[in-house]
């Protein structure tokens, strides 16, 4: 990472911002409003902290990371998709016309 | 010089990713086991969301502050470098602290990683960010050694700008974690 133009100016307004994402989702704690403080937390702090976005060509760091998000997404979101298919397949629909199936402890 | 630079930052920001993902593996996990509680204790029976709050606030200013030492590193102020460092790992240490607090005070009432699976996976994924934050701060001391004997040089501003990649992406873990479980807990 060549050096940037890091000025205190940044560090502070990244500071900031990040304090008032922080402040407002302990606050406000609805489901959408704290997922919504959190990535725009984490952009904040991307771009003010870690510089990604403000290197020159090439974009190699952005690119990784992009990879890395894509890898992530995969991963929790592919578990998510199959975990709640298996809780869905073995809950027990006593309601089902007489049939009955097994019942795990997490439902 | 300046080459060298790219490329040990490139190849540490690229470690930093495969982190990424192990964090990322850890948050699945909790998301599939934070109701399997066996009956025991709740996530929302366990957190405290002020005590979090305050952890959160430690670790965001040592974010802050790690960054303010990089700055003083590229201006060759030394003692500048020094006491923001000293005061990035004042703050990580009272962050692990509390959450070794935290920790104690859940096991000492019983609710330890072997209840649930809900607990399993929170030890595991807060446990290892704690974990990594001890290693930053070992990382920290260390590196602080080494510029208060040879003073502030390219290699050491290098090394200075690998530990604070590594601190950012750590707070920003926290940010999903703060998120995710603890403030999950409460909705």
């Amino acid at each position: 990472m060549e050096r940037l133009v890091t000025t205190m100016k940044f560090y502070t307004i990244g500071f900031a911002l990040s304090l008032l994402l922080t402040m407002a989702a302990f606050l406000f704690i609805q489901i959408y409003f704290i997922i919504i403080c959190a990535i725009l937390q984490i952009f904040v702090q991307l771009f003010f902290f870690l510089h990604v976005g403000q290197e020159k060509k090439p974009h190699w760091n952005f690119t990784v990371l992009a990879f890395a998000c894509i890898i992530v997404g995969i991963l929790v979101g592919g578990t998510l998709w199959i975990m709640t298919n298996v809780q869905h397949n073995l809950t027990a629909n006593i309601y089902l016309n007489g049939v009955v199936t097994p019942q795990t402890q997490n439902d | 010089m300046k080459k060298e630079t790219n490329k040990v930052t490139f190849g540490f920001w690229l470690y930093l990713m495969s982190d990424c993902v192990l964090f990322a593996a850890l948050f699945a996990a909790y998301a599939v086991l934070h109701s399997a509680t066996y009956g025991g204790a709740m996530p929302s029976e366990l957190f405290s969301l002020p005590y979090v709050f305050i952890e959160t606030m430690l670790l965001l200013t040592s974010s802050f502050t790690v960054g303010l030492g990089l700055l003083a590193a590229h201006h060759n102020k030394k003692y500048g470098v020094l006491v923001a460092l000293t005061a990035t790992l004042v703050l990580g240490l009272s962050f692990l602290g509390m959450e070794l607090s935290e920790f104690f005070h859940l096991v000492m009432q019983g609710h330890s990683w072997q209840e649930s699976a809900f607990l399993s996976s929170f030890f595991t994924l807060v446990g290892t960010h704690g974990l990594h934050v001890l290693l930053g701060s070992v990382w920290m001391l260390v590196l602080m050694a080494h510029i208060f004997v040879r003073g502030i040089s390219v290699g050491l501003t290098r090394k200075l700008l690998c530990l604070s990649l590594f601190w950012h992406f750590l707070d920003i873990i926290w940010v999903c974690i703060f998120t995710f479980v603890y403030l999950w807990s409460a909705l």
